[in-house]
């Protein structure tokens, strides 16, 4: 059995060591403690379209068929992020040479911007990701209620209607609430950390 | 009113509702005002962030992790990984806009296609021609028949009904109950799994093996052997191979097509038909007809061949299909799967996962029964030694007093863990007492278990994706030998960490000893420290059949004796081991 507790840098460095010598199962601990940052910043960054666990899993893949060109020692985070971005460039490049991918899919302003913030660091989106869920945790009952149909139950908006006795397009502005305001929660906890690190 | 339009475009976009107009409106919008697409790329975010927070259950990230470890190349199948690899390259790059606006939908809507994906993993080595043949009709299945394949996939209602050790290559085994999807190519790498049709005829595939589902009485199977069982109503059920299709005309028969197409078939009952399929087999047009597969247009000849119970021949495709008689080896057909543990159930704890173990079901002498925990021959830990200082009891942050008492309970999360061993398993009797005893630990059943067809003991087993995905091997002893009596090793367990049965556990704690126990009484009264898991275990499950120990049938047994088989670093984990009640 395996007691192992939260890994921590000099963990991974032997886990990594270990599988360079042969012992894949080592890897699990390094997929565990990347797979949370890594998905969450996939998932902020990907266009519509992409799979981002697909894309996660193709990252941890590469980085361990790679793994003998990472130097011990240094940054394993910076490393595999650096291969997220890869095949994120990859992926998004196969996407725009498909000739009606925006047509299909979206606004090739969005993508833009999105491929702008890439250079975000994969710590600030982990921040972000639990400053979500703090916001969550504070929002009213009600705006909660529509998260939950929404992203856990995935119900349609017509049904969401139906259960709050509203019209779909009460629904829509409700959701559209809902991410604005989670959005600007975030906005205020983040900022507030970064004030608060600078003192 | 400019905003307003906006707000609603967006959101409609985000639930994938937008047309190709509002896309055309939207993307007007955006232009003209650019702190509209900051805006709408922070609400892409939060959306998406919003989809990743709802997944993060553990068991979603256990299955991420378990897939992830599944994908990752082994040394020795490396050309496996490459071949597969290209297919799942050529396969996105070959997908049709129609596909991939699936693949939005779902990914606007969600943020992740997680769920219900594919899977791909890395898999056991098997022959390059069923890999090859796997790889090349995967990719050259055209579009129009793997729509098909799918519209039909609602009309048949072909099941996998049965699954032992089954191991598919790129994907985790379906549960047991899934309907197989028409036309879709399934690779057993190993194990065996078994197919029912709806009009009552069953085929059991042994692995490795390369089939399809091709309608609702008819199977194809490119590489491997098939068992087929057409009862009475089920007459006409084919086995199409690369050079033969073999009709049941009321029959139990065996097929089993070589790397090279070569068909052999054993007819155990009644009558089977055997004719000629268009072509000969090279390789590249087995390849071929992969791409081509459309049952109707493979031309089909008069009957070739009409074997009878007894008979057996090998059918070879150089040029004409030559028939040559074979030796009748009533041995090649399966009658069933092998006994084993298929399944169990147990409660679910409050924080989620399974927790009291409430039944199991079991296949024995070839009948399947599913037995109520109570009514499992309970056993009482007798002797433990180790030489280490380790973990070596688990469950809830407190223990009872003494803790021994539960360590065999219905919990699936306390047990006696990381016993000692020896490489070698025991020849003679365990030493249970004093300074010289026998590391491992000795179990004492409440009432004798009598040795049955099939398994007699069933034993549980904590695991994690760190350790060996087939269990923890461990030796399995008399507690007194005697002429004919040995010791049993066990480095396969029937629940996997691959099986769709192994269920993931509530969360426990283990209990770290600071010194090595030497008797179950330091066990109780020693010093330990608890520390909580932060890892989500999955319980495996094998049954122990007295009969490898050289038990005579019938023969009573009081006891056993266990020793982890030190085969690696890690040690097995008991949590639960019961005798199984007497058969009637």
């Amino acid at each position: 059995m395996a007691i192992d507790p939260p890994f921590d840098d000099l963990q991974t460095e032997s886990a990594l060591r270990r599988v360079c010598h042969g012992e894949t199962a080592a890897f699990e601990g390094v997929v565990r403690r990347f797979e949370r940052p890594l998905r969450a910043w996939l998932a902020a960054h990907a266009p519509p379209g992409v799979d981002v666990d697909e894309l996660a899993q193709r990252s941890f893949v590469a980085a361990f068929t790679r793994l003998k060109e990472y130097q011990p020692g240094t940054d394993f985070a910076a490393w595999l992020f650096t291969i997220a971005r890869f095949q994120l460039r990859t992926e998004t490049t196969r996407l725009r040479r498909i000739a009606d991918y925006h047509a299909r899919y979206g606004p090739d302003l969005l993508q833009r911007e999105l491929d702008r913030r890439c250079d975000e660091t994969p710590e600030m989106w982990t921040t972000r990701l639990e400053s979500l869920q703090m916001c969550l945790d504070s929002l009213g009952e009600s705006l909660r209620q529509f998260v939950s149909w929404r992203y856990d139950e995935e119900i349609p908006l017509e049904e969401m209607a139906a259960r709050c006795d509203r019209s779909v397009p009460a629904v829509k502005k409700q959701l559209w609430k809902v991410r604005q305001k989670l959005q600007q929660c975030i906005e205020t906890r983040m900022a507030t950390a970064n004030g608060g690190a600078a003192q | 009113m400019t905003d307003e339009r906006f707000t609603e475009l967006w959101t409609d976009y985000l639930e994938g509702e937008l047309d190709e107009h509002g896309l055309a409106e939207l993307r007007d919008l955006l232009e003209a005002d650019e702190s509209r697409v900051t805006q709408a790329a922070d609400l892409f975010q939060t959306h998406r962030l919003l989809g990743l927070i709802v997944e993060e259950e553990p068991a979603r990230q256990d299955e991420f992790v378990r897939e992830t470890m599944a994908k990752l190349p082994r040394s020795h199948d490396e050309f496996v990984g490459r071949v597969m690899s290209n297919v799942a390259q050529t396969k996105t790059a070959r997908q049709e806009p129609s596909q991939q606006e699936t693949a939005y939908q779902e990914t606007a809507r969600d943020g992740h296609t997680f769920r219900g994906r594919r899977r791909m993993w890395g898999g056991m080595w098997v022959a390059a021609a069923v890999l090859l043949l796997a790889a090349l009709s995967s990719v050259m299945l055209p579009k129009r028949q793997r729509e098909g394949g799918e519209a039909a996939a609602t009309r048949i209602d072909v099941r996998l009904a049965n699954s032992a050790h089954a191991t598919f290559f790129g994907e985790l085994s379906p549960p047991v109950g899934t309907v197989l999807a028409p036309q879709r190519e399934y690779v057993l790498m190993s194990g065996m799994v078994e197919v029912a049709f709806p009009a009552g005829a069953s085929a059991i595939l042994e692995g490795p093996a390369v089939f399809r589902v091709t309608s609702h009485e008819s199977l194809a199977l490119d590489v491997g052997r098939c068992s087929v069982h057409a009862p009475d109503g089920a007459e006409g059920f084919r086995i199409d191979t690369p050079a033969t299709r073999v009709v049941d005309r009321g029959t139990r028969f065996a097929v089993t097509v070589s790397e090279t197409s070569e068909t052999e078939v054993h007819v155990t009952e009644g009558a089977a038909d055997v004719y000629e399929r268009s072509g000969p087999v090279a390789a590249e047009q087995v390849a071929e007809q992969a791409a081509e597969r459309v049952a109707e247009m493979v031309a089909e000849q008069p009957v070739q061949t009409r074997l009878v119970r007894g008979q057996a021949k090998a059918f070879v495709a150089a040029g004409r299909l030559a028939a040559q008689p074979v030796p009748f080896d009533s041995n090649v057909y399966r009658h069933g799967l092998p006994d084993r543990v298929m399944s169990y159930e147990a409660t679910q704890a409050v924080g989620g996962g399974a927790e009291m173990l409430t039944s199991v079901t079991v296949q024995r002498g070839g009948r399947v029964m599913k037995i109520d925990v109570g009514d499992l021959i309970a056993t009482r830990l007798t002797w433990f030694k180790s030489t280490e200082p380790r973990a070596f009891l688990c469950g809830g942050q407190q223990l009872p007093v003494p803790a021994t008492d539960v360590v065999f309970d219905h919990s699936l999360v306390t047990g006696v863990i990381n016993p000692d061993g020896s490489e070698q398993p025991l020849a003679s009797d365990p030493i249970l007492t004093g300074d010289a005893g026998t590391p491992g630990f000795a179990v004492r059943f409440d009432s004798p278990v009598f040795n049955g067809p099939g398994a007699d003991v069933v034993f549980f087993d904590l695991q994690t994706f760190g350790n060996p995905i087939d269990g923890d091997a461990f030796h399995v002893s008399p507690l007194v030998f005697r002429d004919g009596l040995k010791s049993h090793t066990i480095r396969r367990y029937d629940l996997t960490m691959q099986s769709p049965e192994a269920q993931v556990l509530a969360n426990f704690y283990v209990h770290l000893f600071a010194q090595p126990a030497d008797s179950v009484a330091q066990l109780r009264t020693l010093q330990a420290v608890q520390q909580r898991q932060a890892m989500r275990f999955r319980g495996l499950a094998v049954g122990i059949d007295l009969s490898d120990l050289g038990y005579a049938p019938n023969e009573r047994v009081e006891g056993l004796f266990f020793q982890d088989a030190l085969d690696d670093k890690h040690m097995v984990d008991p949590v639960f081991i019961a005798g199984l009640p007497e058969l009637n």
